[in-house]
């Protein structure tokens, strides 16, 4: 019995979220909103759950699997390299030239910029 | 019929050599090297080979996965929510710190490609690289990337922030969550994120607010920017 309710909860925050991607979704198509769906969704959500006060059990029930195994969900774009031999052949170096430096100094530039604030306010671990 | 079973065929592989590799990768102390969408990716890479199936279609059998990713996004506006009182103490240099970044960052991306010849497309798809991949896609497409390198840019970048960020952070003597959550959703966007969540609740929570701010922001300023150069 717990169990079916669980999976209720699940199947309807799933419900629920995909409402939400689905509206982000239309919103961006229709109106040329500059920022993808699934930012929009979750901008929409975040309002929401800002006006409720509380996060209903479905969406919190339904967010943990989705949050925990991300990095499943990322693999089909990934296994997309097999398929760019030639490009990466002839350009690959620089592009990994281009990605390493520019991530590696916005590491830096971001922290540095964060913590080196002007007012310092304590942030609890 | 037959197209259902591969269909099935392919979502049940990926998601148990994902549960392997998760298993192994946390065995190994969570060592970067192991992360598993590498060692996912390339065992699904090697299956497709050996059995002889493209690209396309493997893409075409796990569409659900990535509806899935659109679900995952939307669905980082309940830790977001979780961190709000935190958020409202420090938006000022949180904000200040992401734009200098994606600033830098994409910036150095340009020169550093443009300085080592890449060829027009090569160049507009490195520049996508640290947002996420759905957004990262819809730009190229507005400057005039390739999708798939797109795609792979975006993980690898993803990978190497993942792999990377919390090494540097720990030389770096960095400790406060929100700058590291910061820090790795603004340079590796989803990817970095889902590190952030193993780091803390807060950390990934963090990571998930700065992938959104830096994909709205750099949806915004990158198409207006390469306008002027191609």
């Amino acid at each position: 019995m717990k169990h079916i309710v669980q999976v209720c909860l699940i199947a309807l925050g799933l419900i629920t979220l995909w409402l939400a991607k689905t509206f982000g979704n239309y919103m961006v198509a229709q109106y040329a909103v500059p920022i993808p769906g699934p930012v929009l969704g979750m901008l929409i959500i975040l309002t929401l759950l800002l006006m409720l006060g509380d996060i209903p059990r479905p969406l919190s029930e339904a967010s943990a699997p989705l949050l925990q195994h991300m990095n499943l969900l990322f693999i089909p774009a990934a296994v997309g390299l097999m398929g760019l031999g030639s490009i990466l052949s002839e350009h690959g170096v620089g592009i990994i030239a281009a990605m390493l430096v520019s991530t590696l100094v916005g590491f830096w530039v971001c922290v540095q910029m964060y913590l080196k604030r002007p007012t310092k306010i304590e942030t609890k671990g | 019929m037959a197209y259902n079973v591969t269909l099935v065929f392919w979502l049940v592989s990926t998601c148990a050599i994902y549960a392997i590799m998760l298993h192994l990768y946390r065995r190994a102390n969570s060592t970067p090297f192991l992360h598993p969408v590498v060692t996912g990716s390339a065992a699904i890479i090697g299956l497709l080979v050996w059995l002889d199936v493209g690209y396309e279609s493997f893409q075409s059998y796990t569409t659900v996965l990535s509806e899935g990713l659109e679900l995952a996004t939307v669905a980082i506006a309940v830790p977001l929510y979780r961190e709000r009182k935190r958020l409202a103490a420090v938006w000022r240099p949180f904000l200040l710190a992401l734009s200098a970044a994606t600033i830098i960052n994409l910036s150095l991306a340009f020169l550093v490609g443009w300085g080592l010849k890449l060829n027009d497309v090569s160049l507009m798809s490195v520049m996508t690289k640290s947002v996420t991949t759905p957004v990262a896609i819809g730009i190229s497409d507005l400057i005039g990337g390739n999708a798939s390198l797109v795609a792979v840019i975006v993980i690898s970048t993803g990978i190497v922030g993942a792999m990377l960020g919390p090494w540097l952070m720990t030389r770096w003597q960095i400790k406060d969550p929100v700058a590291i959550g910061l820090a790795l959703g603004t340079l590796s966007h989803g990817v970095g994120t889902a590190r952030a969540f193993q780091i803390s609740p807060t950390a990934g929570a963090f990571a998930g607010l700065s992938m959104a701010i830096c994909a709205i922001l750099t949806s915004l300023i990158l198409p207006s920017l390469m306008a002027g150069w191609l």
